[in-house]
């Protein structure tokens, strides 16, 4: 994966802005164009600046300091609102930009995980690779929770939800790095890193942390212990964050790996100060009605969080308690493989909740790493640190090691598609004499995603007419939100172990494919996005039955799918299907 | 060769009850998934039914039935299974049938073979704590292949002749085409006995004018002793059964409704558990013996499904113990994993979940329903709320994500939600947090929140950490290695020619509050030699009269084991050699707080200052079992309590609460076989918990304790709301809308009518609907 800063380039009036990166890794100045960029219309490309850089904060650290300490930076940056543009507009494109950067994180540490090899040589090698999938799996969980309290916030200001994943050219600038899946690997690591960690702007040697710092509005007393701690120390985390700024600034230039423009963390910190700020965005741009419209974690959350604290029973913390239980959990070797996901989805019906929810969202992962041990959970970057440790540590003694699958980046169904960006996709064959199971697959978890962003999308729209504490359709709805992941889930297990019968490398696996639709838009009266919930249903059990009719030509094509019980599975999702197309069919024929 | 001992298979077989003439036919299900219908109901299918001559007592003839009859004529066909004789010899490894062949091998016949057969009902002795009430049937041994009746009698009968029919116990006579020595058990008819007739007009007004009437045949209790009117004033009940008063009761049932007051009617069941034993004369003339134990329930009323907790995954736990060995074969485990699951979704189908998940139905109030939310607000005096978000609920919606989840299982999936199975010491946790912890919404044997088995939980925390890819073209490992003397699991779930699944512990409930087919707590209560517990929590209630001698005092206190009736058993610890570890038998009692959402406090009441649960037994002494033969350290109360407390150390605020003792660790079966020993539990003590009549726990207890064993939710079907509907299985008429049970709506089966005609009320369900009473599944 490459990871270039996309710096905002001036417009020039009557030509495409070099909406990409100024330098590859080569160090040539060149044009590249990401995938999926539209072609911009002349007169937009009129427009002033699409927004400003950062300034550049020098950097305060003695690098001698055997005790750096790494803190937040507080200065509020705004990116510049364009004019033809509201604030209020400006702050929906920000969190739709939010929701769009969480989306494309999730789905990219997804692909690492999946793309995780358990059949390992030894008992330790696979337990701990094991826990490197839980841990990745449990920041992809949390990433989920911050893409639907960013949906909530968009409901709370009236605005549409989105769950696309690119929205160029206008959140090119929140990216950390281009959308690309990847097999976990040691540079996929130091993006995600990158993607997660604390601002580079200040390294104070000996600076004492704040105890309320700003991103971080926790309510006195609220002081928890980490569940598990990092068994990487400070001194480490911050060797390592000088190791990956001097690989990435290696790869993609200096000047784009220092400027702090695309941390995620900044994004957030941009949209918090303008939602803060009743001049720009007054009380009359909350809905409060819309609260019960909102996703809630009592629905979404599925257990995952901290345990509660013990109180007296006057209701204060229980100083005498002590450290609060660990849920069960494998017994993986890593200390942070054993803490669970902490889903956070927050609801607002404020401007204060909305903050508040913000701030919690920003806090988990993508703010800096906190020393005083206020979040009381592992960040998302102390826990690809630690996965970025072991990994090294492992490639050290062995360096022909691989945790993965051999598995393309970006694979895709579509052979138009590659044959437009052949270096940065691999295609799937659908010939029978080639992928043509790896092919089947792929196009079905693409069928299953597909139909998760729909249920997540009508989830949302069923929140308005659906009150949240009656059970109805919106709940239905939601579960099947979570049976489609669990299935996308299945899916890529599957796709890892299926040949991508590459005759240049035949240990080539096949892998998740993650391809959005052409569109993600429900139609506009209910009986119609019932309709095409059945109309996905059945599309994916015809991929289903093809993979049956093809095992019933070729005795190869059924020993391949058999092999990784394939077929067992696609069994019981046609029955699955059959199912939900009885209910969907009750729900159509009015039948009461 | 030489026969060296003897076993009985199975150990354990349950029969069921009903008054039909001809005993149900066998009948069996794969407890494998079926490809074909990998979601669907297990499908029953017939398998030979062995058909004995009513005259001879040979079996005449091996049949197997075109299709399944649960019922005849409206009367349910009992379930009558055969126990086998089975040989040890000298040159085989494996356990060898007993047969005609193998007996004149060794120049004996089957008539050195003799039996007999001792089971009781204590159901009152158990309320009442008088031994007089104690129902006993024992036969003579015999050698003859005659019906021999297993007649109850009492000391508070009538009469010396009145008596209970048990059912009957018969020696089949082996011939050419079924040599092997067997023995068939045949369960009573699921009649209803009660005391005798009163002597004047104001007591015949006792029960109502609408009470079942006992027949006269069956009035042989006599009203002047203990249990006819136990819970009066004048004659109070004590030592309660958890739930309490688990029995026929005037006024109208049930007693939450009516102030509390429970006053037996003296009703009583011919339910009943005991052993039966063989006995081989061998040509020295010494003898070679073996028992099993048998007990009479009511039908499984779901044939073709199982119960997320049995009684197997219970005796599975106790042979294996609680932890999966580190070398299990891992498609072993994955098939054990994706079978949990498989029972999670059997049992959620027949639950109405927004009901049982405490919403409010239709406008009413959740309070006024029967669910575990409302019996948690009742127990810990906490404003009823729902466990799960009242808008997410929906029974075939929940379902179908615990059948999504089985698919991933099935796809290679690493289950995921390990963090969200509630722990056995975590039952007692009302938080939000840990209500909606798996299994949810449904009682466990401690009448807190149901767990799994530390077995099972491992199990798919073993699944959690990631198997090796199934490689489902590939044979598993076998894991059985045939039956031995030694493979206490295969004989377990023996399976005897003949028998029916229905007769295997494998379809028996095991969160036993009290139970259906036995009350497993009840075995537990005497694990510590010479001490003897209350099978629901830690109170010791007896100790054996040479206690002094067999339990050692092991800090010296003043405290003799003599003493310690009324004391509570708060911690075990094992022995350095055994790992040291310490188990308490209670846990904290946590709710939320109500002013923290993120808070927990500790839930007490004056009656339960500490805040503390009992932990059921069968997880609570799993890890204690090894030690059988050994001393562990029991810490006892320094003082008798009526309440439970929480252990206290030695501090600097005070002394150590507690005393310690050392205690030899019985063996939970007898040696060398599958059989529960009867040190721990003797004739009658597994059912003694169970409600008396049987049929009241149909109607007392709702499906939140074993769903898919006594149904709550069936005929269901998709609505145009997204949502599902259907009949409650107690409901009078069939109409498609769900009635919830407030316990006085007349659209539902009241008690007196399951007293009265229990067999033609209650419908089986097979794939989830009524079955029409003449046919079930089909061949």
């Amino acid at each position: 994966m490459t990871s270039r800063r996309r710096r905002s380039i001036p417009c020039v009036q009557g030509r495409e802005p070099l909406t990409a990166f100024d330098r590859d890794s080569t160090g040539s100045k060149a044009l590249v164009a990401c995938h999926d960029v539209p072609s911009l219309p002349a007169v937009w490309l009129q427009a002033s600046d699409v927004g400003v850089p950062l300034p550049d904060i020098p950097a305060r650290t003695n690098p001698k300091d055997p005790n750096p300490q790494i803190v937040e930076v507080t200065d509020p940056v705004y990116s510049k609102k364009r004019p033809d543009m509201s604030w209020r507009d400006h702050l929906v494109m920000l969190l739709t930009s939010g929701a769009e950067v969480e989306h494309a994180l999730m789905v990219q540490y997804l692909f690492a995980a999946y793309s995780i090899n358990s059949d390992q040589p030894t008992e330790e090698l696979r337990a701990l690779v094991e826990g490197w999938r839980a841990s990745i799996l449990s920041v992809a969980r949390e990433e989920m929770g911050h893409l639907l309290t960013v949906q909530n916030v968009l409901v709370l200001l009236g605005a549409p939800i989105s769950f696309h994943r690119e929205m160029m050219p206008w959140d090119h600038q929140f990216y950390p790095f281009p959308f690309s899946l990847e097999p976990l690997s040691i540079p996929t690591l130091q993006c995600f890193i990158y993607a997660e960690m604390p601002r580079l702007a200040e390294i104070e040697h000996g600076k004492i942390y704040p105890e309320t710092p700003k991103l971080l509005a926790m309510a006195p007393g609220r002081r928890r212990e980490k569940a598990a701690p990092s068994s990487i120390g400070p001194r480490q985390e911050w060797e390592c964050i000088q190791e990956v700024k001097r690989d990435l600034a290696k790869r993609f230039g200096e000047d784009n790996v220092n400027a702090d423009l695309h941390q995620v963390g900044e994004l957030y910190h941009q949209i918090i100060d303008l939602i803060s700020d009743p001049r720009r965005i007054p009380d009359s741009e909350f809905n409060e009605a819309s609260y019960d419209m909102q996703a809630d974690w009592n629905d979404w959350g599925r257990g995952y969080k901290p345990q509660p604290r013990e109180l007296t029973p006057d209701g204060d913390i229980d100083e005498a308690a002590g450290a609060r239980r660990l849920e069960a959990a494998p017994e993986f070797p890593s200390s942070m493989a054993r803490r669970h996901a902490h889903v956070q989805v927050e609801r607002a019906a404020t401007r204060a909740q909305a903050v508040k929810a913000l701030r919690a969202i920003s806090a988990q992962g993508e703010a800096p790493h906190l020393k005083a041990d206020d979040t009381g959970e592992p960040s998302h970057f102390e826990r690809f640190v630690q996965i970025y440790e072991e990994y090294k540590a492992l490639q050290k003694n062995d360096p022909s090691w691989k945790a993965t699958y051999d598995v393309p980046r970006n694979p895709t169904t579509r052979e138009d598609f590659a044959r437009l960006n052949p270096k940065k996709t691999t295609y799937i064959p659908a010939n029978l004499e080639s992928a043509a199971a790896a092919h089947l697959f792929a196009q079905l978890f693409n069928q299953r995603y597909r139909l998760l962003l729909n249920y997540l999308a009508h989830s949302f729209r069923l929140g308005r007419s659906q009150p949240l504490h009656q059970p109805g359709r919106r709940g239905m709805v939601m579960h099947r939100a979570f049976g489609e992941m669990y299935h996308l889930k299945t899916i890529a297990g599957l796709l890892v172990r299926l040949s991508l019968h590459d005759h240049k490398n035949p240990k080539a696996h096949a892998a998740p494919p993650f391809e959005l639709p052409y569109t993600l838009g429900l139609p506009l009266q209910e009986i119609d996005i019932w309709r095409q919930h059945r109309d996905l249903i059945a599309v994916s059990q015809h991929t289903c039955n093809e993979v049956f009719r093809l095992a019933g030509v070729s005795a190869s094509f059924k020993k391949e799918v058999g092999d990784i019980g394939g077929d067992i599975y696609l069994n019981t999702l046609i029955r699955l299907d059959n199912e939900a197309q009885r209910w969907i069919g009750a729900i159509l024929a009015g039948r009461s | 060769m030489t026969i060296k001992q003897l076993r009985i298979l199975p150990p354990f077989a349950i029969g069921r009850l009903g008054s039909a003439s001809e005993p149900m036919d066998n009948y069996t299900f794969d407890l494998d998934i079926n490809p074909a219908d990998p979601l669907g109901y297990r499908q029953l299918k017939a398998q030979p039914t062995l058909i004995v001559d009513e005259n001879s007592g040979e079996i005449k003839d091996e049949v197997t039935p075109p299709r399944l009859e649960f019922k005849h004529g409206g009367r349910i066909r009992p379930v009558a299974p055969f126990l086998e004789v089975y040989a040890i010899t000298d040159t085989d490894e494996t356990l060898q049938p007993l047969t005609t062949t193998l007996l004149r091998k060794h120049e004996l016949n089957e008539h050195g073979i003799s039996w007999r057969a001792t089971v009781s009902n204590r159901k009152i002795v158990r309320r009442t704590g008088n031994h007089d009430d104690l129902i006993h049937a024992q036969t003579r041994w015999f050698s003859d292949h005659r019906s021999h009746t297993l007649a109850g009698r009492c000391a508070n009968f009538i009469s010396p002749e009145a008596s209970v029919n048990f059912g009957t116990v018969r020696f089949i006579k082996p011939n050419q085409n079924h040599p092997e020595i067997r023995l068939r058990f045949t369960p009573a008819q699921g009649l209803i006995y009660g005391p005798d007739q009163p002597t004047d007009d104001t007591q015949a007004q006792d029960a109502g004018s609408d009470a079942y009437q006992i027949s006269e045949d069956r009035a042989i209790y006599d009203r002047s002793k203990s249990w006819f009117g136990l819970g009066s004033p004048e004659h109070p009940a004590s030592n309660q059964t958890l739930p309490p008063s688990l029995f026929a009761i005037n006024p109208p049932a049930p007693s939450w409704l009516f102030d509390n007051v429970a006053i037996s009617r003296g009703y009583f069941d011919d339910a009943c558990d005991g052993f039966v034993e063989v006995q081989l004369a061998l040509k020295d003339g010494g003898t070679l013996t073996a028992k099993a134990r048998i007990c009479a329930a009511p039908p499984a009323m779901a044939p073709d499904s199982l119960f997320v907790r049995t009684l197997a995954d219970d005796l599975e736990q106790v042979i294996n113990g609680p932890d999966v060995a580190p070398n299990e074969d891992p498609e072993v485990t994955r098939k054990r994993a994706l079978d949990i699951i498989r029972r999670a979704y059997e049992t959620v189908r027949f639950m109405n979940v927004a009901v049982m998940n405490g919403n409010d139905f239709k406008g009413r109030p959740a309070l006024s329903l029967d669910s575990m939310p409302e019996e948690e607000a009742a127990d810990t005096q906490r404003a009823i709320r729902p466990v799960m978000a009242s808008g997410s609920v929906d029974t075939l919606a929940i379902m179908t994500l615990h059948q999504q989840v089985f698919a991933a299982l099935q796809g290679g999936a690493a289950p995921w939600f390990l963090h969200l199975l509630r722990q056995p010491d975590e039952v007692a946790d009302f938080t939000d947090r840990g209500r909606r912890k798996m299994p949810a919404l449904m009682c466990g044997a401690d009448n807190n929140y149901l767990a799994l088995t530390w077995r099972q939980i491992d199990t798919i925390r073993k699944a959690a950490e990631g198997l090796p890819a199934p490689k489902p073209n590939a044979a598993a490992a076998a894991v059985q290695k045939g039956l031995t003397p030694k493979n206490l699991s295969a004989q377990i779930s023996y399976e005897a020619k003949g028998n029916p699944i229905s007769s295997r512990p494998v379809t028996s409930v095991a969160n036993c509050c009290p139970g259906l087919e036995v009350d497993f707590r009840a075995v537990w209560r005497r694990l510590f030699k010479g001490i003897e517990l209350r099978e629901y929590d830690n109170l010791v209630i007896e100790v054996a009269k040479d206690c002094d001698a067999i339990v050692k005092s092991s800090d010296g206190g003043d405290l003799k084991p003599s003493q310690l009736a009324g004391h509570r058993l708060l911690r075990v610890v094992l022995p350095p050699e055994n790992g040291g570890k310490e188990f308490l038998m209670m846990t904290p009692m946590w709710g939320p707080s109500s002013s923290d959402s993120e808070g927990k406090i500790r839930l007490t009441t004056s009656s339960n200052p500490d805040g503390m649960a009992a932990v059921e037994w069968s997880n609570a002494l799993a890890r204690i079992l090894p030690c059988k033969g050994s001393m562990v350290r029991c810490d006892f109360s320094a003082e008798a309590s009526d309440q439970q407390m929480a252990l206290v150390e030695e501090s600097d605020d005070g002394p150590k609460n507690y005393v310690s003792f050392l205690c030899e660790v019985q063996a939970f079966f007898e040696d060398d076989t599958a059989v529960i020993s009867a040190a721990l539990a003797d004739a009658g003590e597994l059912t003694q918990g169970l409600c008396s009549p049987w049929q009241n726990d149909y109607r007392e207890c709702s499906c939140y304790y074993w769903a898919s064993a006594r149904p709550d939710y069936v005929n269901v079907e998709f609505t145009a709301s997204g949502l599902s509907t259907g009949d409650n299985w107690m409901q009078r008429e069939r109409s498609g809308s769900y009635v919830a049970d407030d316990y006085a709506d007349t659209r539902l089966l009241m008690y007196d009518e399951l007293f009265a005609r229990w067999e033609q009320a209650l419908k089986f369900q097979i794939g989830g609907r009524d079955a029409p009473d003449e046919t079930g599944g089909k061949t």
